[in-house]
């Protein structure tokens, strides 16, 4: 019997679940399959631990065994993200265990599958249309769309999509909206349809409102139903059943590809990492500087920041060869530059692996000058020219700029010119602030208010590329600020290929 | 050397004439200043959207870049234009969108460039954006060997 466990931060290993028992087997082929949450963000760190179970226990439930009396086989580790990409998504690892030094016993291999389920990956696109709703707009007709929202902890509703605004109609009918199951949970759960008279004032009035779960908006199109819209009434407590219905037209189940169908299919995303190195940081040597390299070995707000992202990509780059930036700095031949090599060389920005981006960062605070001022559009534009060049070669990569800063930038204006350049090619840019200043300018950057980005040209951002968090607490607890930034580089992948129609290497269109 | 071209007309957001938002009947139309394409393209008219007019049409065009002094600086107009119930056709906004965003630096041949404007209306004002892709299709005798490039639809 196979037990799987997830090691978690503290080092502990939680029990994920266990295969069934196979008797008298010396190469057993487990049929029980273990379900775990893909999580981008994290190192996945699965421990498996075999066993022989004693006859005694043999028609007893899995559950129920006490691990301790049973025989300790041999125990294997990987990360998920190492199976997932893989081509056939399985592993093959080699069991170590309690065997004294010097002893050299071949314990046996366990090979590892995973596939994804396909429930995770499917899509229900709805057409919406609603007849007799109440005119709220005083000279004209009312200006209706639909705001749809998930039930969480059984008060609160958290928006999850809305529809596009039909002028003056009271008889509307709206494009078809997409729903992932990651945003309905289940199809049984419930959701929350208001129908909102659009004010360009942003204060929208309510027309109604109605809960139906995703599998009832399909039994309603099955069956041709319509529902009424009801206006929770402030007196009485009572709600008001309004004329006003909503009707599905259409509703139909597809299946997505999914992060994970990409990746396992030879899609890679490379890593790439620009450094702060203006003056506000302060001097290196200073303990207060925010490149202070502490000798017992805490690790500054940079080396956290660049430990915790590399550490999670550097599993989806097959050449773990990552190009390293710094910017601000004055480098040995005295001119200042923004887009300096962080390993010194004049030739070839790429260090290897994670390890090499430290001895690098350590390095280059030895040799290299801090100074000013900051400037984001150099390492953009390497970035992006990095990015566009691999249009060119046969293998599809996907690019993610990490910028770390302290500080405010000095020339918005190129940077947000750079970044709309750069928000066609496949680049995401991943901003982490650190130090105490106001992060203002990042957060337009960032554009998640829906202000997309023009530069000076009157050319706009064709997306967001932008993500930005400020580093403020290195100590909190269990989740950690970067990995916000992370849980976001799926969906900007995927919003990506899915505009342009690619789909996984070799992979038919559905 | 001429070059074939494939603009497709994608959608338009924020659409405003006279003060209202355009309620219907919203197409583009693409040209270049210098005659470097045979005709300005059209895309069809979205009857239903009011102010996010959506197209989705694929217009194909022969394109020269022509002499070096002027590609530097020649541009692509974009214009969105409303056709009011009277069959007259008035100008929402326009782009002006420089060639080299598409030929330029990061171009490959076949990259689908999938670009974005902001619309000027004729008093200067901003008045919503347009998103368009272009693409250069390539010259058969470029292709090396049936290789297909990756990223290239």
């Amino acid at each position: 019997m196979a037990v799987m466990y997830l090691r978690k931060k503290d080092g502990k290993l939680e029990e994920i679940g266990r295969t069934e028992v196979i008797l008298n087997s010396l190469n057993p082929s487990w049929i029980e399959k273990i379900t775990v949450s893909f999580q981008f963000e994290v190192v996945q760190t699965l421990v498996f631990h075999v066993y022989d179970v004693d006859t005694r226990y043999h028609n007893v439930p899995v559950k129920t065994l006490k691990l301790k009396d049973q025989d300790f086989l041999g125990e294997a580790t990987c990360v998920l993200s190492e199976i997932m990409t893989r081509p056939n998504r399985t592993v093959t690892l080699s069991l170590t265990g309690n065997v004294r030094a010097g002893v050299n016993r071949n314990l046996g291999t366990l090979s590892v599958l995973a596939e994804e389920t396909v429930a995770s990956k499917t899509v229900a696109e709805i057409n919406f249309r609603c007849v007799n709703l109440d005119n709220k707009d005083l000279f004209s007709k009312s200006d209706p769309f639909l705001r749809i929202s998930r039930i969480v902890e059984s008060t609160a509703a958290v928006p999850i999509c809305r529809t596009e605004v039909v002028d003056n109609n009271l008889n509307p009918m709206w494009r078809p909206v997409c729903l992932t199951m990651q945003q309905f949970g289940t199809k049984d759960t419930p959701l929350v349809i208001e129908c909102f008279d659009f004010n360009t004032s942003g204060n929208h009035e309510l027309i109604g409102r109605t809960e139906k779960s995703v599998a009832e908006l399909e039994r309603l199109c099955l069956q041709k139903e319509a529902v009424n819209f009801v206006y929770p009434s402030l007196s009485h407590g009572r709600k008001k059943i309004l004329k006003g219905q909503l009707i599905v037209d259409r509703f139909v189940e597809k299946v997505q590809y999914s992060f994970l169908d990409y990746i396992s299919s030879g899609f890679e995303l490379n890593f790439m990492v620009a450094v702060d190195f203006t003056a506000s940081n302060g001097d290196p040597r200073t303990p207060n500087s925010l490149h202070y390299i502490d000798p017992s070995g805490r690790s500054n707000s940079y080396q956290q920041a660049i430990m915790e992202v590399g550490e999670v990509i550097q599993f989806y780059d097959s050449d773990k060869r990552f190009p390293a930036w710094g910017f601000g700095g004055r480098t040995s031949d005295g001119s200042v530059s923004h887009a300096f090599n962080l390993n010194g060389a004049s030739y070839g920005d790429e260090v290897v692996g994670v390890e090499g981006i430290m001895t690098a960062y350590a390095s280059a605070l030895r040799n290299v000058a801090l100074a000013g001022p900051t400037l984001f559009s150099h390492v953009v534009d390497r970035a992006a020219h990095t990015a566009s060049q691999s249009l060119s070669q046969n293998s599809p990569k996907y690019y993610v700029l990490l910028i770390i800063t302290d500080g405010v930038l000095t020339d918005m204006a190129g940077t947000v010119d750079a970044l709309v350049r750069a928000s066609d090619l496949p680049l995401s840019v991943l901003i982490v602030g650190v130090g105490n200043t106001d992060f203002r300018q990042m957060e337009i950057l960032d554009a998640d208010n829906g202000r997309r980005l023009e530069s000076s040209t009157g050319r706009i951002a064709t997306r967001d590329i932008v993500q930005f968090v400020p580093m403020k607490d290195i100590h909190s607890g269990q989740v950690s600020v970067v990995q916000a930034l992370l849980e976001e580089l799926p969906g900007q992948f995927l919003s990506y290929v899915r505009t342009r129609n690619i789909n996984p290497v070799g992979a038919p269109a559905i | 050397m001429s070059r074939k071209i494939e603009i497709t007309g994608i959608s338009a957001e924020d659409l405003v004439y006279k003060k209202r938002r355009v309620k219907k009947n919203a197409y583009g139309a693409f040209d270049t200043a210098g005659k470097y394409m045979k005709q300005p393209m059209r895309t069809s008219v979205d009857e239903i959207s009011g102010n996010y007019p959506m197209w989705e049409d694929k217009l194909e065009t022969e394109f020269s870049p022509g002499k070096e002094a002027v590609t530097a600086t020649s541009v692509m107009y974009v214009q969105v234009l409303c056709r009011s119930s009277a069959g007259e056709d008035h100008c929402v906004g326009t782009a002006r969108v420089p060639v080299k965003d598409f030929t330029g630096e990061y171009a490959l041949e076949g990259f689908l460039h999938c670009l974005s404007y902001r619309l000027w209306d004729e008093s200067g004002c901003r008045n919503g954006i347009v998103n368009f892709s272009v693409r250069i299709l390539p010259d058969k005798s470029h292709l090396k060997s049936g290789l297909r490039l990756f990223w290239l639809r």
